[in-house]
């Protein structure tokens, strides 16, 4: 499954079948509340009920994510960080070494090929910040690949166009 | 005169590591510190109260690799008010991994924060292992830091701190599991249950 996450709502002229897109400025969701409830009284699931428990499993079985956010100090705007932050469900709270360092078991092993398209950015360290966040979260969110692509808020539409394609055609 | 304010920026403040973190610098600092715990619907005034501080302190969790979203929210409301008075800086992160450097892209990300909006930023303290080590005997190690780190923020001799436990990959990987199988039986939770593949899937007890 191919899971688009963004913090706006993208307008694709092309359909594709096994793509799900979800704007999540459109969805409600609450901030995470620290509880970890996730981890230790309901394994895998968020006792907050609400859009986000709906998304998060999504994630968890996506092959191909592609996450699209507005830069906000070298990190996500809040809608993606909200929802990345309701996302601790699909870890668990043990640690294993990854390229020995430290970071969460994730619940289930399916290793994902990822673009982290982000748009704002106001001058080229914060963009390198980004990058570095995206870096970071690669070994935490079991990505087997993934591209950072920063870019122009207008040019989104066309950018995840392609990268559809692209991974149409490599499948 | 230094008047300092303590922001727990943590999303289950004020029971949270973080609050431990601020009582120690409390303890250990000689200026006057006041401690909130920063909650959404508080903005406003939490905003007014950094203004009339000469230094902030913020103390908060490393969430998904990053500032937890309540910072984000204070940061995008500080942006969007018109401040006379800009205090210094400084940061107290904690993550839950071993190695403190995983804190690197959220102390970036607070600079950044200063530099856009006209802030100068002073300390930073990282703390590794910052889920239990209070509660282990290597908790003298993350005083005497954070005695380094207040005398820093009094003295103005600004620095980059970073504390962990002085123990091996392997072993912080046993205690670390130790650690939460203990958490899970408070509930009634055995280690194969936490360890679940199933996502949404938990009936309760």
């Amino acid at each position: 499954m191919y899971l688009l996450l963004s913090d706006h709502t993208i307008t694709l002229p092309v359909q594709y079948a096994d793509v799900v897109s979800i704007d999540l400025s459109r969805c409600t969701i609450a901030g995470c509340i620290g509880c970890f409830s996730c981890w230790v009284k309901t394994p895998g699931k968020c006792i907050i009920r609400d859009d986000a428990t709906r998304i998060y499993p999504l994630i968890a079985k996506s092959s191909h994510i592609m996450y699209i956010s507005r830069i906000r100090y070298g990190t996500y705007d809040i809608p993606v960080k909200k929802m990345l932050e309701r996302s601790i469900p699909i870890q668990q709270p043990f640690i294993h070494l990854v390229d020995r360092e430290t970071h969460h078991v994730q619940r289930q092993p399916i290793r994902k090929q990822a673009i982290v398209l982000g748009y704002g950015a106001t001058d080229p360290e914060e963009e390198k910040v980004f990058r570095s966040l995206v870096d970071r979260n690669a070994k935490n969110m079991n990505f087997r690949s993934w591209k950072t692509i920063i870019a122009a808020k207008e040019d989104i539409p066309s950018i995840v166009q392609q990268e559809l394609q692209r991974w149409n055609r490599s499948c | 005169m230094e008047q300092i304010l303590l922001i727990d920026a943590s999303p289950r403040a004020p029971h949270s590591n973080s609050h431990g973190y601020a009582a120690i610098f409390m303890e250990t600092s000689r200026a006057a510190c006041t401690y909130i715990a920063l909650r959404k619907s508080d903005l406003t005034q939490t905003v007014q109260k950094i203004e009339r501080s000469s230094d902030i302190i913020f103390v908060c969790p490393l969430y998904v690799d990053s500032l937890p979203l309540p910072l984000l929210e204070l940061f995008q409301k500080i942006e969007h008010s018109v401040m006379t008075q800009k205090p210094r800086i400084h940061v107290i992160l904690n993550c839950g991994f071993l190695e403190p450097w995983q804190n690197d892209t959220a102390l970036a990300s607070v600079r950044l924060f200063c530099r856009q909006n006209g802030f100068r930023f002073g300390s930073c303290l990282k703390i590794g292992g910052g889920e239990a080590i209070l509660r282990t005997p290597f908790r003298f190690l993350v005083r005497h830091k954070i005695r380094q780190f207040s005398q820093a923020v009094r003295c103005e001799n600004f620095v980059e701190l970073s504390v962990t436990m002085p123990v091996s990959k392997r072993m912080f990987l046993r205690a670390s599991t130790r650690y939460w199988i203990r958490y899970g039986k408070k509930h009634r939770l055995t280690r194969e249950q936490m360890t679940t593949s199933a996502i949404e899937k938990h009936t309760g007890q």
